[in-house]
């Protein structure tokens, strides 16, 4: 019945999405006889409120802004976690029930349990960051209403029928098996679709704030809702988070399995976590690889929509904060690295690859120092007459996109090589062509790095604009190899003896502070690269039309916002262990003994 | 419980050194804070008027008219260009002198794009520069002029726009407080009410003998302010350091000890007075 109840709920907002509930106020569909000029707000079309510092109400010496960004980031936090984790559990949970295999489908279980703990704690910091919005910033959320109100209300119901279809499907989860497994990934799949809606909704509200479509140069909104959603970058950013919450959800889940490991008091309970530690891992990495690339692409929109924008983003003083990006995406790459490397140590084959190791972290090593150069530095005339201009005479040229586009396309390559090795360790050669196409999967990646050099090199010889669309051509080279070198791999795997054992469990505990790292080093990136996002906006509430006249509209310095960020990470970390902690008191014994003493890979 | 402090107190130190290295690693720029309104009057000589487009110049254009990381074409030679440019088959506007060719740019860029500076795709033809009065810059007509005014000055060509009375707000801008207070009546004068002398030595003012001063002796600065800096003449070096005063600091002097609040505090005609009576040859 709850299944049932969550499906109708899922079809009325479907129905409701579609024109059963009014998106275009009334007022839009009048006819209207207005002659005045376009540009200039009318009473029954007016313009975004020009605000003063009293219209910015203060409560109990709350810093407003704080309150905000704290409630904001937080319920980030959450919600991409929750939104994230269905995505590949309904995956697992798909790939269990064709192989038959029902340890994929009491992992995905366990998955869904640590997201459904995490579910309230959303929906609790989406309710504070609304009250804080209304009570702080009412000038701010009465504009929002005016342009968005009914996407607000589709976004209640569709909020219901999220909330509906996760009770459903995790509560239906164990009595859904067999001839009704269909039915439960259908509320699962439903589950998703609802979710990635309610995203894009949420979405619109953020790139509205950046790039206001749908209103005219005051701000006066003409009354279609979907002019204002479908703004300039609501897309890029659709996919950016849609990918991103899936790395995420791969990397909390991954925490989570790390922690348990660490606490486990059996031998099987350590065989269980260390292969879901190894499976978000594998998740987490899986939905990284093409994050950059989704990133190029919303900062080439933005540059679009406004080249000062961009500029303010990647050239003023912003520019500094990608520095502590490279910190934080080479800790990422480092540790999920890291833990494959020491995910070797499970097979009796690992030795044969194992030497090649060190040459990967040297490359990534590398590949990070270059992608950490700074290239244009804000220096004193001290420092400018030490170094001898405003550009250091050998490092000065790696700090360019050129170098930065081609150290990380060869880290994602070094990555990828990394988790073939760690498949090859698994499967032993038996005919002659498989060692030819190993030749020919070397001749890739061999290609595809002096591809990307290549291209590399040249941006240096071409002017800015063409340099830019060069990370294109690189991209494509790192996804034609890594999809050509998967395709071989299938291939020779499908052919090959296994070899040796995997021991699950036989596991370094040092691996699981490398998962930790992947958690944590994600978490502060994306309250950074929040930060980042929501600031280039400047003094604007709404980008050029709605003015920020707050004590508060004033860009903080690094430091404090760096401070900002690591105090939400701080509490979303204190809130997600004490769901780890919850969710010890479950009824997963049954998964850990059906584990207990697995030999094959599972 | 054991493991959930474990690796709680991982999470705790790695969020510690992420935050450290923010602190630490990284300069703690102060950024500018948000813009307030020019307010234009008929009563501002040439020189405030230049002054004012100078500080709207350095807030809304200098970003991108840089020279830095090919964002937008430098505009220190503009007084020789613009003939080369508007003869140029490509001109489409109908400007018929420099004053005419920077406000025609600054309200229609795309007009005539520098080869190299066009949108991507566009084959140089269309201008990713917005016009100045819209979006972000929304300089209003009077800011306009005064950025005019500036560019000309600073090419060396003749100032021939003037300020004008009664110009409209620019978008919800504040306006600028700048111009409240009393008028120092000369340099001297507008030295003393500075404060000028608590750090520097200055022509016309006397000092404690031996007084060891945190800032550099300025008395003698008109013969080398315009060597300074490569292609900055001596009057806009010293306005410069008046409202920038860490963008060039002197040798052996640190950073950071002069406010820089003078752009808020200092009248145009007070700054000019300074910059006049520092640059006069003794």
């Amino acid at each position: 019945m709850r299944a049932l109840a969550a499906v109708f709920l899922f079809v009325l907002a479907l129905v409701a999405f579609e024109g059963g509930c009014p998106v275009v106020p009334a007022y839009a569909a009048a006819p209207v006889t207005d002659t005045t000029p376009a540009d200039e707000p009318t009473a029954s079309r007016p313009g975004a409120p020009k605000l003063t510092v009293a219209d910015y109400p203060t409560y109990r010496g709350l810093n407003s802004r704080l309150t905000v960004w704290v409630a904001a980031q937080l319920h980030l936090f959450f919600a991409a976690f929750v939104l994230g984790v269905p995505i590949f559990v309904l995956v697992i949970e798909f790939i269990g029930w064709r192989n038959g295999d029902s340890r994929y489908d009491r992992m995905a279980h366990e998955f869904i349990k640590i997201s459904m703990g995490a579910f309230s704690l959303t929906a609790t910091s989406g309710g504070i960051l609304v009250f804080a919005l209304v009570v702080l910033y009412p000038g701010l959320f009465a504009y929002l209403t005016r342009v968005f109100g009914p996407i607000m209300m589709l976004y209640a119901l569709l909020f219901l029928a999220e909330t509906a279809c996760l009770y459903a499907y995790y509560y239906g989860w164990d009595s859904m098996q067999g001839r009704r497994k269909p039915g439960h990934m259908l509320i699962g799949l439903a589950l998703n679709v609802v979710g990635t809606v309610l995203m894009g909704l949420a979405n619109s509200w953020a790139t509205f704030m950046m790039a206001p479509s749908g209103v005219d140069a005051q701000g006066a909104f003409a009354g279609d809702v979907w002019a204002a959603v479908a703004g300039p970058l609501w897309t890029p950013l659709n996919l950016h988070r849609f990918l991103a919450n899936i790395a995420y959800g791969g990397a909390i889940v991954g925490a989570y399995a790390a922690y348990k490991f660490i606490a486990a008091g059996t031998p099987e309970e350590k065989v269980h976590y260390d292969w879901m530690g190894h499976t978000a891992n594998g998740i987490a990495i899986v939905a990284l690889l093409p994050l950059p690339f989704a990133g190029y692409w919303m900062t080439k929109e933005i540059y679009a929509y406004s080249q000062q924008m961009g500029i303010t983003l990647m050239g003023g003083v912003f520019a500094w904060l990608f520095i502590i990006q490279a910190v934080l995406i080479g800790t990422i790459f480092l540790a999920a690295n890291f833990y494959l490397w020491c995910g070797m140590t499970r097979f009796d084959g690992a030795n044969r690859t194992a030497h090649l190791v060190k040459y990967i972290a040297g490359v990534l090593v590398i590949c990070f120092l270059v992608w950490f150069t700074p290239h244009t530095l804000v220096m004193t005339a001290r420092e400018l007459a030490a170094i001898g201009g405003a550009y250091h005479p050998v490092l000065g040229p790696l700090g360019v996109m050129s170098a930065k586009n081609t150290a990380v396309n060869i880290m994602i390559l070094a990555t990828f090589l990394t988790y073939q090795l760690f498949r090859r360790a698994m499967i032993r050669s038996v005919e002659p062509w498989m060692a030819r196409a190993t030749r020919f999967q070397v001749a890739v990646y061999v290609a595809a790095v002096a591809n990307i050099v290549w291209l590399g090199i040249y941006g240096y010889y071409v002017p800015a604009n063409v340099r830019i669309g060069l990370s294109v051509p690189q991209v494509m080279t790192t996804l034609i190899a890594i999809v050509v070198c998967v395709a071989i791999d299938e291939v020779i795997a499908a052919r090959s003896e296994r070899i040796g054992t995997v021991h699950w469990g036989r596991m370094p505990v040092r691996a699981q502070y490398a998962l930790f790292t992947l958690a944590v080093a994600f978490t502060w990136l994306m309250g950074l690269m929040g930060y980042i996002r929501s600031s280039i906006r400047q003094h604007w509430h709404v980008y050029t039309v709605m003015r920020d006249a707050s004590a508060d509209a004033f860009t903080p310095t690094i430091g404090q916002a760096a401070a900002v960020v690591s105090a939400c990470t701080l509490l979303f970390f204190a809130l997600i262990l004490f769901v780890f902690w919850l969710s010890g008191f479950g009824r997963d014994r049954g998964a850990r003994t059906a584990l207990a003493g697995a030999g094959a890979t599972p | 419980m054991t493991g959930l402090f474990r690796v709680g107190s991982y999470s705790v130190g790695l969020i510690g050194l992420f935050t450290a290295f923010s602190y630490y690693g990284i300069p703690q720029l102060v950024p500018e804070p948000p813009p307030t309104e020019e307010r234009m009057t008929d009563a501002m000589t040439t020189g405030e008027f230049v002054a004012a487009g100078a500080r709207l110049y350095a807030r809304a254009c200098v970003l991108c008219h840089s020279g830095v990381g090919d964002r937008a074409p430098r505009l220190d030679a503009i007084a020789t260009v613009w003939r080369e440019r508007i003869g140029d088959a490509r001109y489409r506007g109908s400007a018929k002198n420099l004053e005419e060719y920077l406000r025609e740019s600054m309200l229609e860029p795309s007009a005539y794009v520098v080869q190299g500076f066009g949108k991507p795709g566009t084959g140089d033809g269309e201008s990713p520069m917005p016009a100045a009065t819209t979006g972000a810059l929304a300089l209003n007509p009077g800011e306009i002029d005064a950025v005019i005014a500036h560019l000309q000055s600073a090419a060396g060509a003749e100032v021939t726009v003037a300020p004008r009375a009664g110009l409209a707000a620019g978008a919800g801008r504040p306006q600028t407080e700048a111009f409240a207070g009393e008028k120092a009546p000369d340099a001297v004068a507008a030295l003393q009410k500075f404060q000028c002398s608590a750090c520097h030595l200055l022509p016309g003012l006397a000092v404690e003998e031996g007084a060891q001063l945190p800032g550099p002796d300025l008395r003698e600065i008109w013969k080398t302010a315009a060597n300074r800096v490569a292609g900055v003449n001596a009057r806009d070096f010293l306005a410069e350091s008046i409202l920038f005063p860490n963008k060039v600091v002197a040798k052996d002097f640190e950073p950071g000890l002069m406010p820089e609040d003078y752009g808020d505090r200092m009248l145009v005609a007070e700054l000019q007075m300074i910059v006049d009576y520092l640059t006069q040859e003794r």
